[in-house]
């Protein structure tokens, strides 16, 4: 009898040392989340309306880039040179960039999501919607990512071929 | 009954004839009120007044996106040289330099720093 009370003691013993400080550390943040609830509101409003004007900007310059990438993919056709590697950084670039559009799609919904949870009475909610949006986030800017790999290997593209294209002086017509 | 029904339909056309320009006017009040319910409903429906800035209080942003002054038109057709491409890879750089000029997604504004949800236990 003595030995299974020891035994219940040293389990309970171990349960208390070895319980993960994440437990605590998480009541604490649930804590913080309700007492910062409104300055958080405010601080994710602050944040979709900055990265709307990014999503804006940007948007705007990969359709300038678009426009460029396929002027000289075509351009380099109409030269005779061999313009298959261009096209094929072009088709990847534009489902790159589909790709980036729907990322941030899902990001802004997982912000609007997170935005319109009532804090005060549901923390736990809001840091499981904070810890998605994160999540998203990063996706999106994984996706930026991508598409620059592609724009660095378009303008390598680019440099080779300037290599093969004679000089405007050396007799090469404009 | 058919009778009844032939002459108030006489009438009707009748009185319209007669104002015709009545007519033609409310008409094309009601068309343009159904295509701007029709515009109104896919803006709100598919969800395209989210990633509008020219809503009401979003002004400070506005000031922040990029205008885009000129449609540029590019050569296709005509011969390479060197500078040609040259010309070109630096208005690439350009725009590549913009993107990362723009891009905050990389940036810590979620972390638990910045919306200070950090807890520091002093020991």
């Amino acid at each position: 009898m003595k030995l299974s009370n020891f035994f219940v003691f040293l389990c309970g013993l171990v349960l208390v040392v070895c319980s993960p400080s994440s437990v605590f550390a998480q009541d604490a943040k649930t804590d913080l989340v309700v007492a910062q609830c409104s300055q958080l509101h405010t601080n994710l409003k602050e944040l979709e309306a900055r990265d709307l004007v990014s999503r804006t900007n940007m948007g705007r310059e990969y359709e300038n880039i678009d426009k460029q990438i396929s002027a000289f993919t075509e351009r380099v056709q109409n030269n005779n040179y061999n313009n298959q590697s261009f096209l094929d950084l072009q088709t990847q670039y534009k489902s790159a960039v589909n790709q980036f559009r729907a990322a941030y799609v899902q990001y802004d919904d997982s912000i609007n999501e997170l935005i319109a949870i009532d804090c005060q009475s549901k923390p736990s909610d809001f840091l499981t919607t904070l810890d998605k949006t994160k999540t998203l986030r990063t996706a999106v800017n994984d996706k930026v990512t991508s598409v620059s790999s592609i724009l660095s290997q378009y303008r390598e593209q680019m440099v080779q071929l300037q290599n093969n294209v004679p000089s405007q002086n050396s007799g090469g017509s404009q | 009954m058919r009778e009844k029904i032939k002459k108030s339909v006489r009438r009707m056309r009748e009185k319209m004839r007669k104002r015709r320009l009545v007519v033609a006017l409310g008409l094309a009040i009601f068309a343009s009120l159904v295509l701007t319910a029709v515009s109104l409903t896919i803006y709100k429906v598919g969800d395209y007044y989210r990633y509008d800035l020219s809503r009401p209080g979003y002004e400070s942003e506005r000031s922040n996106v990029v205008s885009t002054t000129t449609t540029i038109t590019y050569d296709t057709s005509s011969a390479f040289s060197k500078e040609d491409i040259d010309s070109s890879i630096s208005e690439f750089d350009g725009h590549t330099q913009n993107i990362s000029k723009y891009n905050t997604f990389g940036d810590s504004s979620l972390s638990d720093e910045d919306l200070q949800l950090t807890t520091t236990t002093s020991q």
